[in-house]
């Protein structure tokens, strides 16, 4: 409000003071200037003008020789196009006469159709313009007459089948002659004696060839019987012949016969009174044999009975000896049994008191073992890291004896025992410093060089840390949950945490996780050791 | 290395001689173009800027190698897992 009467006032004030030579000054003296067309117009306007300039030009150039020459010595592109429009105007050209071709062609069948239809109308109103075109012929041709169908002629009448019937005895031929001469019969009267001529003539042919091979048949029958005839009576004339011989045979055995059975009686009555006589003489040698024999007999009983007696005598002697023999026997292996069982008492002495020395010595070496895996321990739970290197050596020793004792003592190296093995407060300390390092590093991939450093370390200070065991696979996750493992003394699994770091912080790590190792290592093997002793101990026990 | 680094104090020391190169290099730049620029340069300032950015990108080039030895350029390694 106050500026706008100041201005107003300004302005009168100004217009006043200063006076017309100033306020002419002021005042502008352009006449206002209508508005200057766009750039757009122009440019078009630029544009039609200078292509009809040109396409004038070319028409020129064609029609007239001296614009021709004008054209084509001084514009830029006179005389390509020139040659252009030429060669289109032949296609032209063409294009023209074409089209009035066409033009003519369109004008005749206009006249024809305007004639047609005047022809059209002509007629539907009657017959009256003489100027009628010729009506096409249309009318049907009439059809040809069908010809007659000729008759058949009558086929000639073809010559009969003659066909003589056989007079056999046999009925079944005489049965196929009439068959064929009825066949032969049946086709003359049907008139079709051509068809069937040749098949009756040759089963004519066929009967009577049978008909022959039958009487022949017949002949040889009659032969046969005549034959059988005459051998029949050969074989009645025979028979008594036979006969005859039979009768004459039984006379002759009858005969023989009689005179046989009173030779034999004869024989028979000789025969008896021999043996009769032969008995007796048998008997009388016979007693006398007898005889002898017994009393050679005699002899011989008696002396057997004497050797008898002799042989008892020796044989009762012999059991004599035998007997004592026996008894004597007897009381030596009774001797020597006794002897026996003092020899087996005597040796479970001896194994027994071997067996008692053995455990003795056993449980002197578990013992042994004891002190020294004892004095280990201490050393290595100690507050300090501290060589173990003699104490470790007492326990190979004692551990020598037994052979997976041994084995297992030998993965532990012996740098680890010279050098000892980190206590708990060591590595728990280290491993503050490594996390810090660690983390440094945390950012750097695979392959990064000095920048990537650089820039980890930078970033690597806005990085959350993590605490407790949580989820994840990154550097920060992984610290987390190692040192989460670390303060509940489980450095296994805080080793095995650690050993999940790639890259960097891998590289950085790995020393911690090697001694990490180096202790466990060291652990287990003590723990083996221990569980092993005490088991030999109550075994031993 | 006669000694052996424990392995969280590798980077420490590859820092420590990436810092003293650095600070090294740089120097040496600087004074070079200082001298260069004296004598030949009729006393600009561009020439020192040269220098002491070459001294520089020869450090940092240093460091890079320090950092990653086994970097090729153009190479990439890549760790094949073992296959039966």
């Amino acid at each position: 409000m106050a500026s706008k009467l100041y201005q107003t006032t300004v302005k009168n004030v100004g217009q006043q003071r200063i006076g017309s030579f100033v306020s002419k000054r002021l005042q502008s003296t352009n006449t206002s200037a209508p508005k200057s067309s766009s750039f757009g117009k122009k440019l078009l306007a630029t544009t039609v003008v200078t292509a009809a300039v040109a396409g004038g030009g070319v028409y020129l150039a064609l029609n007239d020789p001296n614009v021709h020459d004008f054209v084509t010595t001084h514009v830029q592109g006179g005389e390509e196009a020139l040659a252009f429009v030429k060669e289109h105007q032949d296609s032209l050209n063409e294009a023209h006469k074409q089209a009035t071709h066409y033009l003519s062609l369109a004008k005749d069948h206009s006249g024809m159709a305007v004639d047609y239809a005047t022809a059209t109308y002509a007629k539907l109103t009657g017959d009256n313009t003489p100027s009628t075109p010729n009506p096409p012929s249309s009318s049907p041709a009439a059809a040809s007459p069908a010809e007659p169908k000729q008759p058949e002629q009558q086929k000639p009448l073809a010559p009969p089948i003659v066909v003589q019937q056989l007079a056999t005895n046999n009925a079944a031929i005489q049965e196929l002659s009439r068959v064929v001469s009825e066949l032969a019969d049946i086709l003359n009267d049907a008139g079709l004696a051509d068809a069937g001529r040749d098949i009756l003539a040759k089963a004519d042919g066929e009967i009577r060839a049978l008909n022959a091979r039958w009487q022949a048949h017949i002949q040889e029958q009659s032969e046969i019987l005549k034959a059988v005839k005459q051998i029949d009576q050969h074989g009645a004339a025979l028979a008594s012949g036979v006969d005859q011989l039979h009768g004459k045979a039984h006379i002759s055995i009858q005969s023989t016969r009689a005179n046989m059975v009173d030779k034999i009686q004869h024989k028979e009555s000789i025969m008896h009174q021999d043996h009769s006589n032969e008995q007796l003489l048998l008997k009388e040698s016979f007693q006398q044999i007898m005889a002898a024999e017994s009393s050679k007999l005699q002899q011989q009983l008696a002396y057997e009975q004497q050797q008898a007696l002799l042989a008892q005598a020796e044989n009762l002697k012999r059991q004599f000896m035998q007997d004592s023999k026996v008894l004597i026997e007897h009381e030596r292996a009774v001797r020597l049994q006794t002897l026996d069982k003092v020899y087996t008492r005597y040796k479970a002495l001896e194994d027994v008191s071997v067996t008692q020395a053995a455990a003795l010595d056993q449980s002197r070496r578990t013992h042994e073992r004891f002190v020294a895996l004892s004095s280990v321990q201490d050393c290595v739970q100690s507050r300090q890291r501290q060589p173990f290197r003699e104490e470790w050596q007492a326990l190979s020793n004692a551990c020598a004896s037994d052979a997976t004792l041994k084995h297992v003592l030998q993965s532990v190296t012996r740098d680890t025992t010279e050098q000892g093995i980190a206590t708990h407060k060591e590595l728990a300390d280290r491993y503050d410093t490594m996390a810090q390092q660690v983390r440094r590093v945390a950012l750097v991939p695979e392959d990064g060089g000095f920048g990537a450093h650089i820039i980890s370390l930078i970033m690597s200070k806005l990085l959350f840390k993590k605490q407790g065991l949580v989820d994840g696979d990154d550097v920060e996750a992984v610290l987390a949950r190692s040192s989460y493992y670390l303060e509940k003394y489980d450095v296994e699994n805080a080793a095995r945490e650690l050993n999940q770091l790639q890259g960097w912080p891998k590289r950085l790590a790995i020393d911690w996780i090697q001694a990490a190792r180096e202790h466990l290592e060291v652990q287990q093997v003590l723990e083996i050791v221990e569980t092993y002793v005490l088991s030999s101990s109550l075994n031993d026990a | 290395m006669s000694d052996k680094i424990v392995s969280e104090d590798l980077l420490s020391h590859k820092w420590d001689r990436v810092i003293s190169n650095f600070v090294v290099k740089t120097g040496l730049g600087l004074s070079v173009g200082i001298v260069a620029s004296a004598l030949l340069f009729k006393k600009r300032t561009w020439p020192i800027a040269i220098s002491t950015g070459w001294g520089f990108g020869v450090a940092y080039a240093d460091a890079q190698r320090i950092f990653h030895p086994y970097h090729v350029p153009g190479v990439e390694f890549k760790k094949e897992k073992p296959t039966v």
